[in-house]
């Protein structure tokens, strides 16, 4: 077993819906647990916390029982010494910041005070320490939140989305900070998210998440990149340049159809892989005025909705399209139904082929002839 | 027309009122707690129960008491006879009756502060090491004083203004017994107007001054929320 950090082995079913299926450990690394909203992290955190309890398995934290369900243990959230950092900050609104960040330090108060001006130096919270929560940005907010979190020495750090709330710039810097904590207390630290660019600056391990389970484990750089990759492969054709002019060119995918796509370093007459974002589709009414170069009718065929995307499959006469809308605007697309998809020249990403594909592709192509 | 005006039944008031608001304080804010943030079966009768004394008639809290706390009541005949105490026609009985009829005014308020304070600062304090109590003193009351403060002062005023209940426990005996209240009704049945007017100035004098305070410590709260 390891013995420096969490083990957790646990399940829990949080409604008829959703059932978590948690099995990972996390060392002194920075572990982020990637996944969609509703999907059960929050609560997963919440039974590291001590703060739900679990049905089935088991908790461990350097070697100590936190949680086991077949041996009735079960300690409370006090005595865990896990520090937690929420994505409402959670800040006391009737302490001032330096009672706030104090509150979980049991030390004298020479003691207190000298942890207080260390961990505020970290965070970046020394000049706040008179003012009270409700006078501070959310950035400020989410700094005293971290330093409250870790002035009383926890074993482990959990972060729930804490940077949600905030603007892009207030977003990396107080990543940064964490990360700057995290390597110089090199204390385990498990980080839940929706947003990929937060997994990719922070972490150090990811664990894809969906349904109330882990998925995929790697590092947020390889994961991030395979979705990616997923996606646009989804919505990939072969075909032939056949003209270039002007910073555009013409790829026939069949004779039939013809896709405009901005300028590539490939000559005319050369094969070419087209492929394209599922995020990079719009969608309008049959005909409604719009501008772009490519326009195809559309039908379709399923949606898949999700909690910030959904996943919308179309078809076009033999071809099918993966495309990928806001929740919101995916609520008017329904299954069955007639749209035109506009795409921009720049959406696509055009290869030159490899001459052996290529010459695959034209052998499989006479034969069906 | 020179006259004496007995001040002694209005201090007893204000002593049978302070007391049984320290009293409804001491037991109301554990059973706010428990109704603001406990979740068992039964909760929504016995939070009925508690606030019964608000919707009965004075009369029939007293009368209820008398027959728990009288000599052959179950209450009453044990203090009898371990304690050798008898609240029954003793202003000890003005003070327990006097505190159910002001516990509801206490209970009330108080819970809606409780339940007001957002559990998830508490969990947050939970995960700083604190325990329950610790949450409570150092967290929920400083966030939801107001509730309490209001109730304990509405509380003390309805103490303060016990009649019915009162009556029938303690009973109506001078210089032991017999409070503003009763002082009030005996001075009217006596044509005693002089001493009505003062006692009645005096408990109104008090009561409006409460019900500013606890107008004062309500509206604060509303605005905090």
């Amino acid at each position: 077993m390891n013995m420096s950090g969490l083990v957790v082995d646990l399940r829990r079913r949080v409604h008829p819906g959703l059932e978590i299926d948690a099995r990972f450990e996390v060392g002194p690394e920075r572990l982020v647990i990637f996944g969609p909203s509703g999907s059960g992290k929050s609560t997963l955190l919440r039974m590291i916390a001590g703060l739900e309890r679990l049905h089935d398995g088991s908790i461990h934290l350097e070697g100590e029982c936190l949680d086991d369900s077949s041996k009735r243990i079960h300690l409370p959230a006090r005595r865990r010494k896990i520090g937690t950092i929420f994505q409402d900050d959670r800040l006391f609104p009737h302490l001032s910041v330096a009672l706030n960040i104090a509150f979980g330090l049991r030390e004298s108060r020479t003691e207190r005070l000298r942890r207080i001006g260390f961990v505020s130096e970290l965070c970046g919270t020394s000049h706040l320490l008179d003012r009270f929560p409700d006078s501070l940005s959310g950035g400020e907010r989410q700094r005293v939140g971290l330093a409250r979190a870790i002035a009383p020495r926890p074993r482990l750090l959990l972060c729930d989305e804490p940077v949600s709330a905030l603007d892009l710039p207030t977003r990396f810097q107080l990543l940064e900070n964490l990360r700057a904590i995290q390597e110089r207390e090199s204390i385990p630290l498990l980080y839940v998210t929706h947003a990929p660019a937060e997994a990719e600056m922070l972490g150090t391990r990811m664990i894809e998440w969906s349904d109330g389970r882990g998925t995929r484990s790697g590092t947020p750089r390889e994961l991030l990149a395979a979705r990616r990759g997923e996606v646009a492969a989804e919505n990939r054709w072969a075909g032939v340049l056949i003209a270039s002019e002007g910073g555009r060119g013409t790829v026939r995918i069949r004779p039939g159809f013809d896709l405009i796509v901005s300028a590539c370093p490939i000559g005319v007459g050369e094969s070419v892989d087209v492929r394209l974002d599922a995020d990079r589709v719009v969608l309008v009414a049959p005909s409604a005025p719009a501008v772009a170069e490519n326009r195809l009718r559309v039908v379709v065929d399923s949606v898949e909705h999700g909690s910030d995307e959904s996943r919308v499959e179309l078809r076009f006469e033999n071809e099918r399209l993966s495309i990928s809308l806001t929740s919101s605007s995916a609520r008017a697309v329904l299954p069955g139904t007639s749209w035109d998809a506009l795409i921009d020249a720049r959406s696509f990403r055009v290869e030159h082929k490899p001459e052996r594909e290529a010459a695959d592709d034209h052998e499989s192509r006479r034969t069906d002839d | 027309m020179p006259r004496n005006f007995d001040v002694e039944p209005f201090l007893l008031s204000l002593q049978v009122a302070g007391l049984s608001t320290l009293v409804v304080v001491v037991l109301g804010l554990p059973a706010a707690w428990i109704l603001a943030r406990g979740d068992f079966a039964g909760k929504s009768l016995i939070s009925g129960l508690l606030t019964l004394p608000l919707v009965l008639p004075p009369t029939v809290v007293g009368y209820a008491l008398l027959l728990v706390l009288g000599k052959r009541g179950p209450i009453g005949a044990w203090l009898e006879s371990n304690l050798g105490v008898s609240v029954v026609f003793h202003w000890s009985g003005a003070v327990v009756a006097s505190a159910i009829s002001a516990f509801p005014l206490f209970l009330l308020p108080t819970r809606a502060a409780l339940e007001s304070v957002d559990p998830g600062l508490e969990a947050a304090a939970r995960t700083l090491g604190s325990t329950d109590l610790d949450v409570f003193v150092r967290v929920t009351l400083p966030l939801a004083w107001r509730g309490p403060a209001a109730g304990a002062i509405l509380g003390f005023a309805r103490a303060l203004g016990d009649f019915g209940a009162t009556l029938m426990v303690a009973g109506d005996i001078p210089g032991r017994t017999r409070t503003a209240s009763l002082a009030i009704y005996d001075a009217v049945q006596t044509g005693d107007s002089f001493t009505a007017a003062c006692m009645s100035s005096l408990i109104a004098a008090v009561s409006v001054g409460a019900a500013v305070a606890a107008q004062r410590a309500l509206g604060r709260a509303a605005r905090r929320a």
